[in-house]
């Protein structure tokens, strides 16, 4: 009982503590944390809407959870690039690595394309299936 | 060494980087030239011809690909081959190769250089081995420097491993995917470097190239998330490594599942699963990372203790499902040829196909050496150098070699991967060997002209350099070891003025005296033009020959067997289009291609029945072996007789592998029926069943006419059964050496005779119940 009460007190702290430390993040960065967030959250949706309803359409399903962890890791890798803390990157440019970064969306994207099974609406189902044979 | 500094133009350092550029591109441009020349030896010796049985089929798929374009690419069922089940080419063929000479044949043919698609085909492989030389300059100069990048190139423009599968005409996968293997990995390693996003997108495109090209992709899926786990084990996690890793899985998961052949394979098989268990791991070490930036110390070990414990219960939980979905699967959901890899038995207790190729052996010692040649003792001084000093960049080198060698062991055809490795290294140790010996000879001529300001240093030439000028005389592998061991010890030779440097700075340096350096450098020289000479060789003697055209010297002079050739020309010029021809499945490709025919089995082995069915036919007695054949709308079989010349790779040397598969599929089919106490004979010990299998009637049927005995000479026996007559088939074409021989189905009676009849219709029962017993297709 004792060790547990002082468990706790410690899980409060770490949380005091952490919450604090995150506070003092510059706010460009807090953006790249709330779209990272964001995409973790589809990504665990699109997972139990598969386990529950079933993998029908193999593609859409690779396609919701690759398209979220992708963008998720790519915004990781700018988050990397572009924090100021991190000495190693001291000499690259935010330019260089915002560029990389859209580049880096752009191949990804042009590939993720081509797991378009269907959509809803079919004159945007037209649209995609046109857009996939140019590509 | 010759690094890029912005330094004013005219300083003297700046003259010798801008030199030693202009040098290095040079010595590149000679490099590919050599790799390109040194591979053409077949088309010299013999013609400019497609080699063996595989490049036949890529040469096939071009050629429609050229003609059709390439939507009809990606959508053609070929009806052709495998009949009557056909076969989905464009789901079924990595793409890479055809793809990429379809490619340049279009551009030649666009800029009106009319090149055709078989020369395309055939110097193919010469042009993407100057790329892969390139390429291992690239790599290897990104972890150690140009100098180790240009030795590291000229090893393997010549080593004899790559160029056993990418001389001229040699159009196999191979050729690209090399050049695709390790130009991925400079990326990754440039990546791993540099911690640019960009380099890490062209690594995934690389990779995905990679994919394209070959089934060995699993390789670099499997090494890099070896490598990211070796680096964070260690303590060498930093964000570039995440930079590294995590794209290429991502995109690369992705592209590799845009491959039709890969497909969902990529998520769901076995050999994916380790990278995606890295990529979850160095997520989890890149939260802790950054945890432990934004808290302090004590707190961060409360974080720990309480993430462990909830962690791991969650983590035996998430274990638990994903071995229940792995044991599912009766493989664990591996590949049966990666399972081969894992467990070198497997093959032979399961799938005798896989064990049955003579390239998924294990290799011999011998055949390192003939290989790789000198560059076997040169690899471990290259480990060496790479502990001197370890970055990222030298552990995944030292871990690829670790991991090539270890699967070259497996199977002979991985020693092309082995290639690369070692040339990288011993290219290392070559460069290292280099500086030390240049540098102490430079040294030493500086040191002579000026007087005393070195006599300290020179002091420091200690006693172990007596020693090892005496042993460098010994012998060349014992010198290595210990002056490569002093490379390790020494640092950075001095180099340029004398006079500047501190005594305090070079007071680690141990310089070897000048003779000594003058021999070795000597025997560097030596070794290196042994190399050359047994690179030569082996391409020119053993790596050219076609196997389509057979050569032979004799007191009369030349003998060339163009029997092959031959026999598919009669065969595309005396029958139907539509005509089903049956061999065995080695030369499925040859036939398709050459000779224009539908055939029932080929070199792609994907259905095992249907290749057991067409064993056991061969292994059947005539009448039964004709009702098989009826049964797939066979008119023609093919087979290939040594026997008459000495060609030791014919059909009945590989009997026994067709009695084994048929055997596999159809029990009524025993091994021991055809061996004769445990030995496989043809002559007159032989068993019966042998004697009346259609593959001993066909190879020998009036065989004694040639020379009056009947004496085979790969068996080196006469054959047991001679005179015979054939009652189910007859002969059509046997070419100029006997080696390839063609026999027509007889069509059956149209009548039976009465009498015939009659016995028939009162043993009705008998012969009844006994066909049902035989025939094992009802």
């Amino acid at each position: 009982m004792y060790n547990k009460t002082i468990v706790c007190v410690y899980a409060q702290d770490l949380l005091c503590s952490l919450h604090s430390a995150y506070l003092a993040t510059p706010t460009n960065l807090k953006i790249h944390h709330y779209l990272i967030f964001l995409r973790s959250f589809y990504f665990l949706e699109h997972v139990s809407y598969m386990a529950l309803v079933g993998s029908f359409s193999f593609n859409s399903f690779l396609f919701g959870v690759l398209s979220c962890t992708g963008t998720a890791f790519l915004a990781i890798c700018l988050w990397i690039q572009v924090n100021k803390e991190n000495k190693k990157f001291k000499d690259l440019a935010p330019k260089r690595a915002f560029a990389d970064f859209v580049l880096s969306n752009l191949v990804f994207h042009l590939v993720i394309m081509n797991f378009f099974d269907r959509c809803p609406s079919p004159i945007l189902n037209v649209v995609f299936m046109s857009c996939k044979n140019v590509v | 060494m010759a690094a890029v500094e912005s330094l004013p133009p005219g300083t003297p350092s700046a003259m010798r980087n801008a030199f030693g550029t202009v040098l290095s591109a040079l010595i590149l441009v000679l490099i590919g030239v050599l790799a390109f020349s040194i591979r053409l030896f077949s088309v010299i010796k013999y013609e400019s011809v497609i080699h063996e049985f595989d490049p036949y089929f890529n040469y096939r798929v071009t050629q429609f690909l050229s003609k059709n374009g390439i939507y009809e690419f990606w959508n053609w069922f070929d009806d052709r081959t495998w009949y009557p089940l056909g076969r989905v080419i464009g789901g079924t063929v990595y793409p890479g190769l055809t793809l990429t000479a379809g490619t340049i044949w279009w551009v030649l043919n666009a800029i009106n250089i009319p090149l055709s698609v078989e020369t395309v085909c055939v110097f193919t492989a010469p042009v993407f081995s100057a790329f892969a030389s390139w390429a291992t300059y690239l790599l290897t100069k990104e972890v150690k420097g140009s100098g180790a990048g240009l030795a590291a190139a000229a090893l393997l423009a010549m080593v004899p491993s790559y160029i056993s599968r990418s001389v001229a005409g040699s159009y196999d996968n191979e050729a690209v995917a090399i050049f695709a293997l390790i130009f991925t990995f400079y990326l990754y390693i440039k990546t791993l470097n540099t911690g640019s996003l960009f380099y890490a997108t062209l690594n995934a495109i690389a990779y995905f190239y990679m994919v394209c090209s070959w089934g060995g992709y699993t390789f670099i899926i499997n090494l890099i998330p070896m490598h990211v786990l070796l680096c964070i084990v260690t303590g060498r996690y930093s964000p570039r490594l995440y930079i590294a890793y995590a794209p290429l899985v991502v995109l690369g998961t992705l592209l590799a599942a845009l491959v039709p052949v890969v497909g969902f394979n990529a998520v769901l098989t076995s050999e994916h699963f380790a990278s995606f268990l890295v990529f979850i791991i160095i997520h989890v070490v890149a939260l802790v990372y950054y945890i432990k930036g934004i808290l302090t110390p004590k707190m961060f070990k409360v974080a720990v203790t309480l993430v462990v414990s909830i962690g791991l219960v969650v983590c035996l939980i998430v274990v638990a499902v994903l071995v229940a979905l792995v044991a599912s699967s009766p493989t664990g959901g591996w590949s049966g040829r990666s399972l081969s890899l894992l467990d070198p038995t497997y093959a032979s207790k399961y799938i005798p196909i896989i064990a049955s190729v003579s390239e998924h052996q294990p290799p011999t010692w011998p055949s390192y050496f003939m290989d790789i040649n000198v560059l076997a003792f040169l690899v471990p001084a290259g480990i060496i150098a790479c502990f001197s000093p370890l970055s990222d960049a030298s552990s995944f080198v030292v871990l690829y070699i670790v991991m090539s060698v270890y699967f070259s062991g497996v199977m002979v055809r991985l020693m092309l991967v082995l290639a690369p490795a070692a040339c990288i290294m011993s290219g290392i140790a070559l460069s290292q060997a280099f500086d030390v010996f240049t540098g102490s000879i430079k040294y030493q001529l500086s040191s002579k002209s000026k007087d005393d300001a070195e006599d300290n240093t020179s002091t420091k030439n200690a006693p172990k350099d007596d020693a090892s000028s005496g042993k460098a005389d010994k012998g060349e592998e014992v010198a290595k070891e210990r002056l490569s061991k002093k490379g390790k010890k020494k640092e950075r030779e001095p180099a340029e003025k004398p006079s500047v440097k501190s005594k305090i700075v070079k007071k680690k340096a141990l310089v070897l005296p000048l003779e000594a350096s003058i021999v070795a450098l000597l025997l560097l020289i030596m070794l290196g033009a042994f190399y050359v000479i047994h690179c030569v060789w082996a391409a020119a003697e053993a790596y050219s020959a076609p196997s389509i055209v057979l050569t032979s010297q004799s007191h009369d002079g030349l003998h060339v067997f163009d029997d092959f050739r031959e026999s598919y020309a009669w065969l595309s010029h005396n029958t139907d289009v539509d005509d089903k021809v049956a061999s065995w499945w080695d030369y499925g490709y040859q036939t398709t291609a050459m000779a224009n025919r539908t055939v029932i089995v080929d070199n792609n082995t994907w259905n095992n029945t249907h290749i057991a069915t067409v064993g056991t036919a061969m292994s059947s007695p005539e009448k039964a072996a004709w009702e098989i054949f009826n049964s797939l709308d066979v008119k023609y079989v093919l087979v290939v007789f040594g026997g008459v010349i000495g060609y030791p790779s014919d059909d009945i040397n590989k009997f026994l592998w067709m009695v084994r598969i048929g055997g596999g599929e159809f029990p009524h089919i025993k091994e021991a029926d055809y061996l004769r106490d445990g030995q496989y004979r043809i002559d007159s010990e032989a068993t019966p069943t042998m004697l009346n299998c259609l593959m001993y009637k066909l190879c020998y049927y009036r065989f004694v006419e040639t020379d009056g005995k009947g004496y085979d000479r790969v068996r080196r026996t006469e054959i047991g059964k001679k005179h015979f007559k054939l009652t189910h088939f007859e002969e059509v074409f046997t070419s100029h050496h006997w080696m390839v021989r063609i026999y027509k189905l007889k069509p059956q009676k149209n009548r039976i005779r009465g009498r015939v009849k009659k016995l028939k219709q009162k043993t009705t029962s008998g012969v009844s119940s006994k066909s049902v017993k035989k025939n094992p297709w009802m």
